[in-house]
């Protein structure tokens, strides 16, 4: 057993030999791992901002009109409007959603630890949870208006939504690259033309017809579930037309 | 630590991508060597869980390719990748780590290491689509490192770099290669030839030779020769033998080729190097004798 003060002196008058190995050793150690959650957290914010603004636009539209136009503008009227401006909320989430593609990031992420397919569902969920959110509130303030029901008001905005989803998903299935993001502004606009065109037209006879909305939105939840599905099992079409770039 | 190729095999369409290649690959560097359209990117991807082999299997052990944890000590560089408009250099690999389930607390210490690593330091915090060629590639080789994989796949990663880059970077791999499998490939012959201890060249979806340098070298070696003639005569000659090089110096052509004994009586025997070799496999004269080498029609 060394004396005390003898080792002291050793400290001080001898260095520590150099470790040898150490960036290997720390390189083979495992590292603290993230949770899910903070993938989620990640995915959350590197969404771009204007997705986020331009989603919430149609709510301050609505609270801006009721301030300055109350009296004039009913419910019936607003939800034509909020109804076309729905296919451009599917168009930001569907984009926001497949936006790996459009720029070159998919086989990374595919061949990361939270790969693509769990990426993608993390993005369909958050931006799906924010139109929702949208929704209901946008719901919520027509309904408030007087002039509409709860039911329709939410199949007004839902049927376009849905619809849209579903044409930009099979954009995103069947073109590559940045054109995809042109075509999904291009299904959009032309949902949205659709519901101000009949609108004007005045089938409002035909379309007050809730049941052949509400059918209209099973159908294509049904479908819009189906896809979401089949995106999750990674299925091999998705893959290769949707992934790879070139 | 062994990942297992069984018999893997991938279609597309009427084409055979990669062609019922079976191998196995220990701690080191590999060096994949192919001519376009020979399959190497088809079979990283397979590697990488990019695609699904339609008959076969690749396992890490006992882990599968399409499994997580697998996922989790892999390391993938593309021959192609793009980024996010918004994201800057820093932004880039901040992101990747937390794809690859990295704290944001070690992704920070992480990023500034590799970023002074790959010499990005400076340029972290600018926009991505700023850099050029070289420091791109340079950022895609700074994310394949970010957790610390123990297996890495580079698919044509000194593409772009200047030589003095190249030369790090092969260091690097080196380096990496000591406690690791390292899979790479490119058309650029010499980094394979300082790097790699175990060559793989791959051919119409097959992998047609393996093994070190000097063992696949053994093909050629002593037969390749440089000699000088007319033009008529140097005509003949590329028609009769492969050849790897041609050079034309004033009312001469100077021509390096293969052959069993010397075409001329003035032919010079030259040692031959990997490239006489991969121009010897993927040459059109090549690949006729190459077929006619493994049918023992011809022997080199």
């Amino acid at each position: 057993m060394l004396d005390k003060h003898l080792k002291k002196d050793l400290k001080e008058s001898f260095a520590a030999p150099e470790p040898l190995g150490k960036k290997q050793f720390l390189g083979n150690l495992n590292y603290p791992k993230a949770s899910p959650l903070e993938v989620l957290r990640v995915q959350a914010e590197y969404i771009p901002k204007f997705v986020w603004v331009l989603s919430v636009t149609p709510i301050f539209l609505i609270l801006l009109l009721q301030c300055l136009a109350a009296a004039s503008v009913g419910g019936k009227d607003l939800i034509w409007y909020l109804s076309a401006f729905m296919p451009i909320l599917a168009v930001l989430a569907v984009t926001g959603t497949f936006r790996s593609g459009a720029y070159g990031m998919a086989e990374l992420e595919l061949a990361s630890k939270y790969n693509l397919p769990q990426i993608l569902l993390m993005r369909m969920g958050i931006l799906g949870l924010l139109d929702l959110s949208i929704v209901l509130a946008a719901v919520f303030l027509i309904v408030s208006m007087g002039e509409m029901t709860v039911l329709h008001t939410a199949l007004y905005l839902l049927v376009p939504w849905e619809s849209t989803c579903l044409l930009t998903f099979q954009v995103e299935k069947h073109r590559k690259g940045r054109e995809t993001i042109w075509c999904n502004i291009l299904c959009g606009f032309f949902v949205s033309m659709s519901e101000i065109i009949l609108k004007n037209r005045e089938f409002a006879s035909c379309l007050e017809n809730v049941y052949l909305w509400l059918a209209a939105f099973c159908v294509l939840s049904f479908l819009l579930a189906r896809q979401v599905y089949r995106i999750c099992l990674d299925k091999e079409a998705w893959s290769w037309n949707m992934y790879m770039a070139g | 630590m062994e990942l297992t190729f069984d018999r893997v095999t991938k279609q597309f369409k009427n084409k055979i991508a990669v062609d019922r290649v079976s191998l196995s690959l220990q701690k080191g560097v590999y060096g994949l060597l192919g001519a376009n359209g020979a399959g190497k990117t088809t079979l990283m991807r397979m590697m990488c869980g990019v695609l699904k082999p339609d008959s076969g299997e690749i396992r890490l052990g006992d882990l599968g390719v399409e499994e997580e944890d697998y996922r989790d000590k892999l390391g993938y560089l593309p021959q192609q990748f793009g980024y996010y408009p918004e994201f800057t250099g820093e932004d880039f690999l901040m992101y990747m780590a937390a794809l690859k389930g990295i704290s944001k607390r070690q992704a920070k210490e992480r990023t500034a290491e590799l970023l002074d690593t790959v010499n990005l330091t400076d340029v972290a915090k600018k926009k991505i689509r700023t850099y050029s060629g070289g420091m791109k590639q340079r950022l895609g080789i700074a994310q394949v490192l970010i957790n610390h994989p123990q297996v890495l796949v580079l698919d044509e990663p000194t593409a772009g770099l200047d030589p003095k880059e190249r030369v790090k970077f092969r260091n690097l791999i080196s380096q990496l290669g000591s406690n690791r499998i390292v899979l790479l490939s490119t058309h650029i012959v010499s980094d394979i030839e300082y790097i790699a201890d175990t060559i793989l060249v791959m051919k119409e979806g097959s992998l047609i030779h393996q093994g070190g340098r000097s063992e696949i070298m053994k093909v050629i070696q002593g037969k390749v020769w440089e000699t000088a003639a007319e033009a008529e005569a140097a005509d003949r000659w590329m028609e009769r033998y492969p050849v790897l090089n041609i050079r034309q110096e004033k009312d001469r052509i100077f021509l390096r080729l293969v052959s069993e004994e010397p075409p001329t009586e003035d032919s010079i025997s030259v040692a031959a190097t990997l490239e006489d070799l991969y121009l010897y496999y993927f040459s059109e004269e090549g690949g006729e004798h190459e077929r006619n080498y493994k049918s023992g029609r011809i022997r080199i």
